[in-house]
């Protein structure tokens, strides 16, 4: 059976940039990444492109993370972290709130374990229990308990982040 | 009466009890509908589901923008094709096959050269799918192993496991396979393909012939096609005694060189105990290994069958042997948080904190925990002070070292939430 490349392009894309957005925090190298993930697997032909394409894109946010200037790309990361908000933003109160917001996003990611982290990351790009089991190294029976686990813990540390927020 | 646990509950939330194995999602969907208990827990769960989703959604991410799918097309007929050996027809025959490389005397090649394929023998297993790539190891090094490779075509479903060649298992010691052993069996559980398998060493640690062999296994990450290099290496002769388990536990200590995703995946695919650190130029590792200084070297222990981390005596024991041996002391507490994926660990070469070490963490994929670990007689206060902006600092002193922890952006008390982590591994 073959894969029709333009319909798993279409359905695909979004969420598989949604997944890297939460991983690298920068859109444009999210979209870069998601890009470079579908070309891999146009060169590959995978049986299950949804599956694979997750894969290899978790796979390239780890590289990008490897760079041997990691310091330096902190500072970048910042940086274009701040332009893209201010290129979606045109209400400066509102574009505060959304940056504000977004850091206690990001720190509340940042608590969980890496496997909790990731597999509900997976969950909220639209995967299966199933796929995220494979991806995850999980039998799939375990994929709820981690949902479990890591739903609860990210509710309490951006509940934490936020109060630490009213409390300045 | 049972109840669902709370795994069950959010999969009934998701709606993947279908996907649940046998018969189970059914059986959790009829009790939910008959059990007061469970149903007032799913409503909490429910609340916990529906704020995970609330802090996931929101604007940071409105609009994506989709490229024109040919552009991506054009791009990935421009590039390469991933590098298939040109003896491998089976490459793309689509249905399951195997080959099982034999790595023998007489085989001159190294380094993924698809002319290695001529002179190797290549058998076919019904089962199985085709390898990626692989090559054969230098005449000089060339004890007898063979290692079987399966790579399913869609991905994820790599396997590589050791089948030694009736001639290895004549002529080379056991030691030798188990380390080979391990440095397959690590890549399997790391999931990626073992290009090259090359046995070092054989000869000579502490004056001691065929007792400590190192093998290195090179091996390849289908997905990024990155290519890394383990050394795996039993210290039997090190440790002394009887060790005995199954294959892969027959092994106490191993020893590997790795860096980035390599070296964390391969500390998880072993039962890691504990790590500890030490340079790699001291004299009861080979002169191959002294060849490369500086290069750090990650200790991982496996359960013995008892169960107990080592067979031979305990940490504290094994320490004094060290430096009763004349051993420079290295950093020897945990080195890294469990759970955070290493990205390396390295000694210092250079600066105020030379002698000491540094490992590096990934804490999510953009943000990095990074550890010092001070030398003796190194004081954070001879550190040239961090100019860079955003970065926490937490100096402690353990066993009379100092360590440093920095990350970016956190709290102090988010450092020491992490330090407690660490002091957990002890």
């Amino acid at each position: 059976m073959s894969v029709d490349w333009t319909e798993v392009y279409r359905s695909t894309f979004p969420d598989l940039v949604r997944f890297l957005h939460r991983k690298v925090w920068d859109v444009e190298r999210a979209q870069d990444l998601a890009q470079e993930a579908f070309v891999r697997a146009l060169r590959h032909e995978p049986k299950k492109p949804r599956a694979w394409l997750f894969q290899v894109a978790s796979n390239l946010a780890r590289d990008e993370a490897r760079t041997a200037i990691r310091r330096k790309r902190h500072l970048t990361l910042l940086k274009s972290e701040t332009e893209d908000l201010q290129k979606s933003a045109t209400d400066p109160a509102r574009e505060l709130l959304e940056r504000e917001r977004m850091g206690h996003v990001r720190e509340a990611l940042d608590s969980l374990s890496e496997r909790d982290r990731e597999v509900l990351l997976l969950w909220d790009a639209g995967q299966s229990y199933s796929e995220i089991a494979r991806q995850a190294e999980l039998a799939v029976g375990a994929v709820g308990t981690t949902l479990a686990r890591a739903r609860r813990r990210l509710a309490e540390a951006f509940g934490q982040e936020e109060q630490i927020d009213v409390a300045r | 009466m049972w109840h669902a646990d709370e795994g069950a509950l959010h999969a009934y939330l998701d709606g993947a009890l279908d996907e649940l194995p046998s018969g189970e999602g059914a059986a959790i969907r009829e009790h939910l509908s008959t059990c007061p208990e469970c149903a007032a827990r799913l409503e909490e769960e429910q609340q916990s589901r529906e704020q995970a989703i609330a802090i996931l959604s929101g604007p940071m991410l409105s609009q994506v923008e989709l490229p024109p799918f040919e552009e991506l097309r054009l791009r990935a007929e421009a590039t390469s094709p991933p590098r298939v050996p040109r003896g491998n027809r089976l490459h793309r025959i689509g249905w399951a096959a195997s080959v099982v490389l034999a790595i023998g005397a007489g085989w001159g090649l190294r380094g993924g050269q698809s002319d290695a394929f001529g002179s190797m023998d290549i058998l076919v297993e019904p089962d199985l799918l085709p390898v990626l790539e692989a090559s054969s190891t230098t005449p000089e090094q060339s004890a007898s192993a063979g290692v079987l490779l399966n790579e399913a075509l869609d991905r994820g479903e790599l396997s590589a496991r050791l089948v030694a060649s009736p001639e290895r298992e004549r002529s080379v010691p056991v030691q030798e396979v188990t380390a080979v052993d391990v440095g397959a069996l690590a890549a399997q559980a790391m999931q990626v393909a073992v290009m090259d398998v090359g046995a070092t060493d054989v000869a000579g640690v502490d004056g001691a012939a065929t007792d400590v062999a190192a093998v290195d296994v090179t091996v390849m990450d289908v997905a990024t096609e990155g290519v890394a290099a383990i050394d795996a290496v039993t210290l039997q002769d090190r440790l002394g005694g009887e060790l005995t388990a199954s294959p892969l536990e027959r092994i106490a200590l191993v020893d590997f060189r790795a860096s980035g995703a390599m070296a964390s995946r391969f500390a998880r695919a072993l039962p890691v105990v504990r790590v500890v650190a030490d340079r790699v130029a001291n004299e009861d590792v080979s002169e191959e290994r002294a060849r490369r200084p500086g290069q750090f070297v990650m200790t991982s222990a496996s359960r013995s069958a008892a169960g107990a981390p080592f067979s031979n005596g305990d940490a504290s024991e094994r320490r004094r042997e060290r430096r009763d041996s004349g051993r420079r002391g290295g950093y020897e507490g945990p080195l890294v948080v469990p759970d955070f994926n290493v990205i390396v660990i390295e000694a210092i070469e250079e600066g105020p904190a030379a002698g000491g070490t540094r490992a590096l963490q990934w804490l999510t994929e953009a943000d990095t925990l990074e550890l010092l670990h001070l030398p003796e007689g190194v004081t954070p206060t001879d550190l040239v002070p961090l100019e860079e902006e955003g970065f926490t600092e937490l100096f402690v002193q353990r066993d009379g070292l100092w360590l440093v922890m920095r990350a970016r952006r956190r709290s102090v008390r988010e450092l020491e939430g992490l330090l407690e982590r660490l002091d957990s591994n002890r």
